[in-house]
């Protein structure tokens, strides 16, 4: 049987008899083949195994002292590259109420180390249903240290990220917030979300350096002249950036939650407002560009104009004929009323809707205000816009429209975001260089010339040029003639612009020092001197020498005023 | 016989080779993963201290300490002039006339 035979063969091999010398060596073989498969069959495993072992996925390890995911939120930086918005690690101190026995006793223990809760509302958190209930969101490391020497049941501390805004309050309305899961909910957070939540960085145009002195500005003349609040911004004439923007009250966005509603709307881009007497720039350079009027041409501004029971008449009343440039740098109502006639309605809606007057701004900022414009365009909302009422616009809106009118004669819409070196920008003409020289000339006139209303914004050297605008609130379907917003908008140099300010504060009381005015030259100019004073030499504008011919001749020849001839420098 | 020895030979030499391979990669592997995460760990540092740079030289606070300790104001524009309103050195054999009135001849 072949059985016996194997076992015979297996005891032979384990308890050999001695082998007949004939069959030795048959045996030495059976024995050597043996012990080689079993070598083979050995080794082959471990060779299997070998290279099961090195197919595997390695484990990875499970420590760990990194908590920023590989795709940490982007920063927002401004345009030198400091950092606006970032994100940094934290850890949270949390509670697992099923692994806590004793409340009471955890939450004594606790209580020192966890400063915004009180006992009753810790032992409410620690008792609470479910496995996970958050007791503090930024453990600094001394009390991490702390609790976890406490080595208390049921009390864990985990890793996670914050977003942290270390300019504080500067920009805020344009930084935007985000919620506690990292999204964004507001300002550029919010718009930009996307793109900072796959981890890339973004830049924008506003400059913190010049942002700081604007906010300190603004909110000097807010407090001097006990308003409600107020807007300001600075554009780049020649790429259309906001280098900044400011909206006073604001709030911390570091606290967003503890904001008030009015701390959180932005006065800058979200608001719209009639924009008072500023329109008259865009009225005298429509009036030039379309050949309604030249400038030798007076206009009689001495009677009011009532039409359609509106009286409209003058701050300051003016007896007789007075040309184009004097009707700005005086800011006549009357004499910009008649002026639009002259252009006519279509007109003025055309050159509106090209200035980005009548629809929204392609801004990169969810709180982008509509404009309010009027369903019928009639005569009598020609006239009114022509001095800024009638038609409510943003105010980036109108800072982009005088840039045209009163910079090089091209539109530029504006950006928050930086623009990159050799970036193409896309100019609409809208003014001829000689109706936009007209429009410097005479906006430098309003602040250089004795008889123009924003002479307390004249920083020597600058030349700076501007225009002031007083409008009266809206309230009960009519006008508060107490409460106004006055405004401010600058440009510099004015032989050649290349910056502009706008600046608006809200319902401002006249003090002493004031004469009690609160005029835009009493309350907002001095506010624009201050401002240039102190950018433009962190923007590298030198002091203008009108002297030189390649300076002067960007501005009209010296023209007869108030019967005396004009001065542009002051220095 | 000889062909079944070397076989496991070369079997034997191949799989221990192939082992010690495979604890170096898997040394070579850890460093990499620890040092990934020390990079991680130091670009965590950087953020903090990004931050705290930035919180400390925000141009908010530089204005008022270098007002309030060091008593500075902006520049005011008299301050500011062309390279060539700088008087320049006098020669040693020649003398420029009016050389040190030359700030005072800029006009603006």
């Amino acid at each position: 049987m072949w059985h016996i035979k194997f076992l015979n063969i297996c005891r032979s091999l384990l308890w050999p008899s001695r082998p007949e010398p004939s069959k030795s060596r048959k045996i030495a073989g059976y024995r050597l083949i043996f012990s080689g498969f079993s070598m083979l069959l050995i080794f082959t495993l471990i060779g299997a195994q070998s290279i099961a072992l090195a197919l595997s996925k390695p484990k990875t390890s499970n420590h760990s002292y990194a908590t920023i995911n590989d795709k940490a939120r982007g920063a927002i930086l401004d345009q030198k590259g400091r950092i606006l918005a970032s994100t940094v690690p934290v850890n949270i101190l949390y509670a697992d109420p099923k692994h806590i026995f004793n409340p009471e006793e955890v939450a004594s223990a606790l209580l020192p180390y966890v400063p915004k809760l009180d006992k009753p509302t810790l032992i409410k958190r620690l008792t609470k249903k479910g496995r996970f209930t958050e007791l503090d969101r930024k453990l600094t490391p001394k009390r991490h240290s702390a609790i976890l020497q406490l080595g208390l049941p049921g009390i864990y501390v985990k890793p996670a990220t914050i977003r942290i805004y270390p300019q504080g309050r500067e920009a805020a309305h344009i930084i935007g917030a985000v919620d506690r899961d990292n999204n964004g909910i507001a300002g550029i957070e919010k718009s930009q979300n996307e793109t900072l939540a796959s981890g890339e960085n973004v830049y924008l145009s506003i400059d913190t350096g010049l942002q700081t002195v604007l906010r300190e500005s603004l909110d000097t003349q807010i407090k001097t002249f006990e308003a409600l609040g107020g807007a300001a911004l600075i554009l780049d004439v020649k790429t259309g950036e906001i280098m900044a923007a400011t909206s006073l009250p604001d709030f911390d966005p570091n606290h967003i939650m503890t904001s008030t509603d009015t701390a959180r709307f932005n006065q800058v881009t979200k608001g719209v407002y009639e924009m008072g007497s500023i329109f008259k720039v865009l009225n005298t350079a429509i009036a030039l560009e379309t050949g309604a009027i030249d400038m030798q041409a007076t206009i009689d501004v001495s009677k009011p104009i009532r039409v359609a029971g509106q009286l409209i008449d003058d701050y300051h009343p003016i007896k007789g004929s007075i040309g184009l440039a004097e009707i700005l740098v005086r800011s006549s109502n009357i004499g910009s009323a008649h002026i639009s006639q002259l252009i006519g309605s279509e007109t003025q809606k055309n050159y509106m809707k090209q200035l980005g007057l009548l629809s929204a701004s392609p801004l990169e900022i969810v709180e982008n205000g509509v404009p309010l414009v009027p369903q019928n365009w009639s005569h009598i909302t020609t006239m009114t816009v022509s001095y800024g009422y009638g038609l409510s616009v943003s105010m980036v809106q109108a800072a982009a429209a005088i840039a045209a009118a009163g910079g090089d004669g091209h539109y530029i819409a504006p950006t928050l975001l930086r623009r990159n070196a050799n970036e193409p920008i896309e100019k609409l003409r809208i003014f001829s260089t000689e109706t936009s020289m007209a429009v410097r000339s005479m906006m430098r006139l309003v602040v250089s010339n004795k008889i123009g209303t924003g002479n307390f914004a004249d920083a020597p050297g600058y030349l700076v040029g501007g225009k002031t605008g007083t409008a009266e609130k809206v309230e009960n379907k009519g006008f508060n003639r107490k409460a106004n917003r006055v405004s401010f908008v600058a440009t510099f140099p004015a032989n050649d612009p290349a910056y502009l300010i706008m600046m608006m504060v809200d319902e401002p009381i006249g003090q002493k020092h004031s004469y009690n005015y609160a005029t835009a030259g009493w309350v907002v100019a001095p506010a624009i001197k201050e401002v240039v004073n102190q950018i433009a030499p962190i923007l590298g504008v030198h002091p203008v020498d009108i002297t030189k011919p390649e300076n002067s001749q960007n501005l009209l020849p010296p023209m007869m005023l108030d019967g005396k001839e004009t001065v542009y420098a002051s220095f | 016989m000889r062909f079944v020895l070397l076989s496991c030979l070369i079997v034997a030499v191949l799989g221990s080779g192939l082992y010690f391979a495979k604890l170096t990669v898997d040394e070579q592997y850890r460093t990499l993963k620890q040092l990934e995460l020390e990079i991680k760990s130091q670009t965590e540092h950087n953020y903090v201290l990004q931050a705290e740079w930035t919180f400390l030289t925000r141009p908010e606070r530089l204005l008022r300490l270098s007002h309030s300790l060091l008593g500075m104001n902006a520049i005011t524009p008299e301050r500011i002039l062309p390279i060539s309103s700088i008087p320049m050195r006098r020669s040693v054999t020649t003398s420029i006339p009016n050389a040190d009135a030359g700030v005072e001849n800029v006009a603006y």
